[in-house]
């Protein structure tokens, strides 16, 4: 949803940024446009002015020299014409703003028209005025015979004011009251020259002030001026103008600025977020490849490490009895102690060839190692265990010392082999560091038990999971009373017992279904032998296994009627502490009317307190103590106080081991109540009705 | 600083030589044969009896030998028919210089009354009957037959007009002139004649007043500088008229008053130079102007 929403404002302003930029590039060309036509503008305005002050100097010119070009005088003007036309065609005058200009340029086409009219008529009038001059100046050449002097000199002194006038531009200087009268004697060319004299004379007196009107309204024409003042003006509105466009340009600009500043935030808070992301993915990455508690590196992160390395080897340490340092000082107390240790590894192990210390399991510490010899290993697993041995731990003022034990192992599978040998260090207790060989057969055992799992899974997979019937006799009536059931596995026609799977199979789920099986077989064999007793064997830790005494009671609940026949021997009961567990065990028990018995009773170090505290009803005398009677007197005497113990306590006695007569008839001395054994029958996968041997 | 010195170096050189030898005006071909036939054409007027080519007999000085041209019902015209020869060069055309350039002078017969009394849409319309002119001005121009572009034909027809002379072979070191030929600009020069008449066209660059030292009597009311600008000053004034050709263009002035060259040339050193020529000078003159008449280009003889 967030995220949908950004990209809509993403897209929009991205669009938004596009119009910006094209109206940005369309108000930059229409700027662009406008200062081109004010060029063009400007231009023919120059040209105007231009040609004005060339004007002059042309004026100037013909002014000075007797020799003139009109066309040239003539030229200027029909180009400072032309200008006024192209001023009037420029494009920038048909915009609205700039048709103020119009009347000071109709003022500028009246002037330059006047200049016009007035230069040609300088033109005119200059002309004119040169001829006579010249004419004038030939005055020494036509009269120099003249014997009138007074007339000669008369002459000269009007040319003479002429000429100034003419240079200093200043009528004052012409004579005007001139006396020229012809006198008879003057020859004809005397009298023809004055004649004429006169004329142009005249003619200069009456046409120079008017021309000197005319060249000062010339050189006071007003056309550069206007064209000054069109220009400051026009400058004005296109100041004016810039402005407006600049404005509208600034403030697509700042839009403009403005979109991109988003977008870089934008991106700021992408990155942002990205190395957040990566910073979570960095911390997880942490989390799941270190342990929690030391932040040491944990199984996985070593199943990661050890494939980079070419010879790798570990040694593979162990905290011994660290449950019990929980149990005593509580599970606080045991964490500082990992935290210490995991912390004490990392500093004692400063090897170079050391890739990482990892915490493996609970109270289990692995030292990864690439290329290093066993030796080298060994040294320092040494020294790792005299150090930490040696350590006192202070936690919450309690000093406490541990020991550890260390495995050493650069065989494949690392850890797998190293953890075989803390076991079997634990099993063998008799030194704390081992290397890992082969000849050990550990890793042998290790494929025996998986492969005992294996032919257990199958075995209940196939229903090869069968009981046997081992009778058990009543010693006073001869008779089969009842029988002890007895796992087996069937494989392929050969009969496994259980004690090549059992112990195996304990550690594993499938032993509750390998009891539950057992159960089910035994209420089944009481339905079709209703005439006899069965008893199973259960241990203590099967007692103390809830889900599985629960499958127990509910089969017996569901068979009420045979549960009645089907007894309870217990095994191992030693190391027992919770009596009342046991004690509600065996009342729900009887409740079925079932019977309990303590099995191998009289070996290991039976506990006569259960018997204070439980109402056993049977005690099955250890086979150990049975099958020596005979020979051993030592056993026999045992056998005694055991049978009086038992009588006195009103227990049943049943002798197991039962393998010759010869027993059987100390048993019947002593007044034994059931007798099991070879004897009698091995146990067979079938109940034995009858028995082939006397007694 | 180049500015200035093209101005010093034109100041030089035209300080130095007043008449300029002619050149050629760039012109289309095709559209000058087109404005030929026009020129010639009769049926640019009115009643079909007059063309361009009635007043301003190229073959003969491009002007009109009679006082005053008659043109539509035989209406005679105000003023004498300057010539079209070389006209392309006048900085103003008509006497009195109303008409900017030829495009302008070229619209003024056509629609005057009294000459060939034409509209512009009746020019059109006349044009239009030639299949053979339709055909011509669609190739030539855009817009086909316009009035604007049967003026622009005749005017690329006059810009053709060129006359050069042998006083121009002259100017160009082509060629001597004779004693009496020399003389004779001498004295154009001395006497000042060339303070009007000088530029391109000897003439045609500035106006003058006819009679500064003694009034030119003509009969009759002209069309002067005065009817345009209202200014006294401008009273008889003309433009100064070429005098390229001169040797073909009487009768001479505004007024055709003068019927021959010399009686002309007579009248300006009376008028205007405020000088009595001698018999001598007018001779030397007239020798001296004769060199101007020039040889019209193959365009006319085509």
């Amino acid at each position: 949803m967030n995220k949908l929403r950004t990209n809509v404002i993403f897209v929009t302003v991205v669009v938004i940024g596009f119009i910006a930029l094209a109206s940005f590039y369309f108000f930059y060309n229409q700027q662009k446009r406008v200062s081109q036509e004010s060029k063009e503008f400007l231009v023919a305005l120059n040209k105007i002015k231009t040609e004005e002050s060339y004007l002059e100097l042309v004026i100037l010119k013909n002014y000075i020299y007797a020799y003139n070009n009109n066309d040239e005088i003539t030229g200027i003007l029909q180009d400072m014409q032309k200008g006024y036309s192209e001023l009037l065609s420029t494009k920038i005058l048909q915009r609205n703003r700039y048709k103020v200009l119009q009347t000071r340029i109709k003022t500028l086409s009246k002037e330059i028209e006047n200049l016009f009219l007035n230069t040609q008529r300088w033109i005119m009038l200059n002309a004119a005025m040169k001829n006579s001059l010249i004419f004038l100046a030939s005055y020494d050449n036509e009269l120099h015979g003249l014997k009138d002097k007074e007339l000669y000199f008369k002459v000269s002194k009007i040319v003479t004011s002429i000429i100034y006038a003419k240079r200093m531009s200043d009528f004052s200087y012409i004579q005007k009251n001139f006396d020229i009268k012809i006198k008879k004697d003057y020859t004809k060319e005397e009298k023809f020259f004055i004649k004429t004299f006169k004329k142009h004379v005249r003619f200069i007196i009456r046409v120079y002030p008017e021309f000197m009107q005319i060249d000062n309204a010339i050189r006071k024409n007003k056309v550069s001026q206007i064209v000054d003042k069109i220009k400051e003006h026009f400058t004005l509105l296109y100041i004016d103008d810039s402005d407006i466009l600049d404005m509208f340009v600034g403030i697509l600009f700042l839009v403009f600025i403005t979109i991109y500043v988003y977008l870089i935030v934008i991106l700021i808070r992408y990155v942002k977020e990205h190395k957040k992301l990566v910073e979570t993915t960095t911390s997880l990455k942490h989390s799941l490849l270190h342990d929690g508690l030391t932040d040491i590196k944990n199984r996985i992160a070593f199943d990661e490490d050890k494939k980079n390395l070419e010879k790798p080897s570990i040694i593979l340490l162990n905290i011994d009895r660290f449950k019990d340092i929980n149990d005593v000082y509580g599970s606080e107390v045991g964490d500082a102690i990992l935290k210490d240790v995991a912390r004490l590894l990392a500093i004692v192990c400063e090897d170079t060839h050391l890739e990482s210390v990892y915490r493996i399991g609970g109270d289990e510490f692995c030292l990864l190692f690439n290329d290093i010899s066993l030796n080298e290993l060994n040294a320092l697993a040494y020294k790792l265990l005299t150090m930490i041995n040696s350590q006192h731990f202070m936690i919450n003022n309690n000093e406490i010392n541990i020991s550890i034990t260390a495995a050493i192992n650069d065989t494949q599978p690392l850890l797998e082999n190293a953890d075989l040998v803390l076991k079997y260090i634990k099993k063998v207790r008799n030194r704390n560091i081992v290397t890992y060989d082969d000849s050990l057969g550990l890793q042998k055992k290790a494929q025996e038990n998986i492969e005992t799992i294996n032919l257990v899974k199958k075995a209940l997979k196939n229903d090869d999971v069968v009981i046997f019937f081992q009778p058990i006799m009543n010693l006073y009536t001869k008779t089969i009373e009842k029988f002890e059931v007895l796992v087996r596995i069937i494989d392929e026609g050969e009969v496994i017992p259980p004690l090549k799977f059992l112990d195996v199979a304990q550690k594993t789920s499938l032993y509750q279904q390998i009891t539950k099986t057992v159960i089910e077989k035994t209420i089944q064999a009481a339905i079709t032998y209703p005439q006899y007793r069965f008893s199973i064997n259960l241990a203590m830790t099967d007692i103390l296994n809830e889900p599985l005494m629960d499958e127990l009671f509910g089969l017996f609940e569901q068979n009420i009627a045979v549960a009645g026949k089907i007894d309870i021997e217990l095994l191992e009961t030693e190391g027992i502490e919770d009596m009342k567990l046991i004690k509600d065990f065996i009342d729900r028990i009887h409740s079925f009317g079932s019977l309990v018995l303590v099995d191998d009773f009289g070996s290991g170090y039976s506990n006569f307190a259960y018997f204070a505290e439980m109402e056993i009803d049977i005690i099955k005398i250890d086979g150990s103590i049975i099958n020596e009677i005979v020979t051993n007197k030592r056993k026999r005497h045992m056998l005694e106080s055991i049978v009086k113990f038992a009588k006195g306590m009103h227990l049943k006695i049943v002798a197991e081991f039962v393998d010759d007569i010869e027993i059987v008839k100390i048993l019947q001395e002593l007044d034994i109540d059931y007798i099991q054994g070879y004897l009698i029958s091995p146990p067979r996968p079938k109940p034995l009705e009858k028995v082939a041997i006397e007694i | 600083m180049r500015f200035f010195i093209f101005m010093f170096l034109s100041v030089m050189l035209f300080g130095i030589e007043p008449i300029t030898p002619l050149h050629k005006v760039p012109y289309n071909e095709e559209k000058a044969l087109l404005g030929k036939q026009l020129f010639f054409d009769v049926s640019l007027s009115r009643d079909n009896s007059v063309g361009c080519v009635s007043c301003h007999d190229i073959y003969n000085g491009g002007a009109d030998p009679r006082v005053v041209s008659v043109g539509y019902g035989g209406r005679k015209g105000n003023i004498q028919s300057p010539t079209v020869l070389n006209a392309v060069f006048n900085f103003r055309q008509f006497w009195n210089g109303r008409a900017k350039d030829l495009y302008e002078q070229a619209q003024g017969p056509l629609l005057n009354p009294v000459e060939h009394n034409m509209t512009p849409e009746l020019v059109v319309l006349r044009v239009r009957e030639n299949k053979e002119y339709i055909k011509k001005f669609v190739q030539l121009y855009r817009d086909g037959v316009t009035f604007e572009n049967v003026i622009d034909a005749i005017v690329e027809f006059e810009k053709t007009l060129v006359t050069p002379s042998k006083f121009d072979a002259y100017l160009q070191g082509k060629t001597t002139l004779t004693k009496d030929e020399f003389k004779g600009y001498q004295l154009f020069k001395q006497l000042g004649c060339i303070s009007c008449h000088n530029g391109i066209n000897i003439g045609g660059n500035s106006f003058a007043k006819i009679g500064f030292f003694q009034n030119y009597h003509s009969k009759g009311k002209y069309p002067d500088r005065y009817a345009i600008t209202k200014n006294p000053i401008d009273k008889n004034v003309y433009k100064v008229p070429t005098l390229r050709n001169v040797e073909l263009t009487a009768p001479y002035f505004h007024n055709g008053g003068a019927k021959t060259l010399k009686e002309a040339i007579k009248v300006m050193g009376d008028c205007n130079l405020g000088v009595e020529l001698s018999d001598e000078q007018l001779d030397l003159l007239e020798v001296f102007l004769k060199t101007l008449t020039g040889k019209l280009p193959k365009i006319a003889y085509e």
